[in-house]
């Protein structure tokens, strides 16, 4: 079994480390994270990832100093300031919420502190910067995926979107309405739900009426566990491809088993559902450290320090160096092999999971790879 | 599309069940104590959780519940001691500002407890039938009935009871009745209870039919002040019934156009109505608006 890539990086280059500095101080990692607020889920597994990584890095070589970031971007602008007052770290591991770090990219520019994020927001690597790393798969990759398993492996040629009315709903329904196009199926009804709906049995009967033989669901994960479970209860025998937040087992852990049967999910990575390699180990270690299922969050994370790691023990000192090694790197992560296209997406692989109605756990039913080209 | 239309009506009432029993206690703090208690969506999250931790403890469904209530009546409590009772007689504003408060600290020590994953209680009673096309889960037809009952039993108290009476002349004239001997400032603290109790059992309703987040309070406590405004400032089962008319507006409502549009129409019309009929369709109780 292949052990955990950032463990056999960082055992194989102690020396980088120990050589230079076998008294000197870990290096510390600020870690911006909305631990409390509506995406507290979100951050406490971004949290969890890095927190694992820096102990896997060994020997207390990496300090994940986490500071919560709320939901708030002047938070997130204050933790950023507060992690250079004593100098400059090698790179920061930033917030997972989009507009956080919309406004700490330019202070991340100005400083010369590369970034490395898991959020999703597309134009975070669309504005220029050489200090962003997005190391969770953009909508790009995800909704390709998402598109083509609903067409080709399981047929639907009228599906109904429904997605959520917030930006990041939006972005996704684009996505995947252009990779629909691209397989020459147009959705038969599309309706954006704001977070606050509380009844989907309108939305759901509407998508029936249009004709839908599958419902595509771009949600959060609450809404997405109402969405599944009124379609259930309405009888609705459609099958159901939902978002990442699907793959969540917190997600699935809200409803009946029997109601699961033939949903799917797309999502970068799925560690709670391998069952050898690299992301069981993960999931193992994950579980024994947390009590907790890990979700593709977690591990984005986990692998975004590992390969900050690895760069560090690969001898980069600064920030300038760090920038320089992750750009050229192309690093083999416990979800993915992670490169840049040139923009600072790292990312480029989806996976599908699927639920076979008799338990809460998933199984991986498809992967994908450089769904966006880049090899 | 009959039977959808009665899907639909079925869900908006099993919603207007849970925002009923949230406005009702709302109101009822209101009218009883004068206070705007902005941390009472927040008690009835947290009163959720506290049923999520039952069920983890192996608590069944009713028992979980129970406790919810029970729970409630202790928030209700001390949001009462906390932010109402020390603050009273300051400007109103500062009790707005202590319940927020309040409100906030709960919000995130169940993140810290619980994280943010969206929880579900246990059920009072799980699964369901069909009946005429129209699902219904037992669950949703236990709270109509204890939301009901709650609403004749409040409704019983204030209207013929020696302690309805006197909590009705305490929040019309709290000097007077307390020259009478009425115990003002200990009504005011049951109706706290009381109120926490009812939001106790909303939440519990609320959070088995479609999730609790920590955050969660905000959209309740949203929903509880525009059936307030709505019914007529201290009106109690108009504000309930307010409460079930939004429940219904929202979900057939996006039937008939969408979710979005309906949630704007809504906003829309609280909008005209402050504009047209600040007093609210009923008229004040108290004759005062914070």
């Amino acid at each position: 079994m292949r052990k955990l890539p950032i463990l056999s990086a960082c055992v194989l280059s102690a020396g980088l480390f120990t050589g230079s500095a076998a008294v000197a101080d870990p290096v510390t990692v600020p870690v911006l994270a909305p631990i409390t607020g509506f995406l507290a889920l979100e951050g406490g597994a971004q949290r969890n990832g890095a927190e694992l990584a820096a102990d896997h890095a060994g020997d207390g070589k990496i300090e994940a100093d986490v500071q919560d970031t709320t939901t708030a971007p002047a938070v997130a602008v204050s933790a950023f300031r507060r992690a250079l007052r004593d100098g400059k770290p090698p790179a920061v591991l930033g917030p997972i919420l989009g507009s956080q770090m919309l406004a700490l990219l330019p202070l991340a520019d100005a400083e010369g502190v590369p970034i490395l994020t898991i959020s999703g927001t597309a134009k975070l690597t669309e504005m220029g910067s050489p200090n962003i790393f997005r190391f969770f798969p953009g909508d790009v990759v995800v909704k390709a995926a998402h598109a083509r398993y609903a067409v080709e492996d399981i047929g639907m040629k009228a599906p109904a979107i429904i997605y959520q009315t917030t930006a990041y709903g939006q972005s996704g329904r684009a996505e995947l309405v252009a990779n629909l196009k691209k397989l020459g199926v147009t959705p038969v009804y599309e309706e954006g739900l704001p977070p606050s709906a509380k009844d989907m049995a309108s939305a759901l009967a509407k998508a029936r009426a249009a004709g839908a033989d599958g419902l595509l669901l771009h949600l959060h994960g609450g809404p997405t566990a109402l969405a599944v479970r009124q379609a259930f209860e309405l009888d609705m025998n459609l099958p159901i491809v939902a978002g990442s937040a699907m793959h969540q087992p917190t997600t699935a852990a809200l409803l009946d088993p029997a109601m699961l049967k033939g949903v799917c999910a797309e999502s970068g990575s799925a560690p709670a559902a391998e069952t050898s390699g690299a992301g069981k180990d993960f999931a193992d270690a994950y579980r024994e450290r947390f009590g907790q299922e890990p979700d593709a969050f977690a591990l984005a994370e986990y692998d975004a320090m590992g390969m900050l790691a690895t760069a560090l023990a690969g001898g980069a000192k600064g920030p300038a160096d760090v920038r320089k090694a992750i750009a050229a790197m192309r690093y083999p992560g416990v979800a993915m092999t992670y490169r840049t296209n040139g923009r600072g997406d790292m990312a480029h692989d989806a996976v599908i999971v699927c639920y076979d109605g008799a338990s809460h756990r998933a199984r991986i039913a498809k992967r994908y790879q450089a769904l966006d080209g880049v090899k | 599309m009959e039977a959808l239309s009665l899907q639909l009506l079925f869900n908006g009432l099993a919603l207007g069940a849970g925002y009923g029993l949230l406005a009702l206690g709302f109101a009822l703090a209101l009218r009883s104590a004068g206070a705007i208690n902005f941390a009472h969506g927040d008690v009835a999250v947290a009163a959720a959780y506290v049923a999520v931790a039952g069920g983890a403890l192996g608590l069944g469904g009713p028992a979980a519940a129970g406790l919810a209530l029970a729970a409630g009546a202790l928030l209700g409590l001390s949001v009462a001691g906390l932010s109402w009772a020390p603050l009273r007689k300051r400007p109103i504003e500062a009790t707005f500002i202590a319940a927020i408060a309040i409100g906030i600290v709960l919000q995130n020590a169940l993140t810290a407890s619980f994280g943010g994953a969206p929880q579900a209680p246990a059920q009072v009673a799980g699964g369901g039938f069909n009946a005429a096309g129209v699902f219904m889960t037992w669950q949703a037809l236990i709270g109509l009935g204890v939301a009901a009952a709650a609403f004749i039993t409040v409704w019983g108290v204030l209207a013929h009871s020696q302690i309805g009476r006197r909590m009705r002349a305490a929040a019309e004239d709290p000097e007077i009745a307390a020259a009478h001997g009425i115990p003002v400032l200990k009504l005011a603290i049951l109706a706290f209870a009381a109120a926490g109790a009812l939001a106790g059992l909303a939440g519990v309703l609320l959070a088995a039919q479609h999730y609790a987040t920590p955050n969660a309070g905000a959209d309740y406590i949203l929903k509880a002040y525009i059936a307030a405004t709505a019914a007529g400032w201290g009106r109690i089962l108009p504000t309930a019934a307010c409460a079930v008319a939004i429940a219904l507006f929202e979900t057939i409502g996006a039937a008939l156009v969408s979710h979005a549009v309906a949630e704007a129409l809504l906003y829309a019309g609280f909008v005209a109505l402050l504009a047209f009929r600040p007093q609210g369709l009923g008229g004040e109780a108290q004759g005062k608006r914070a």
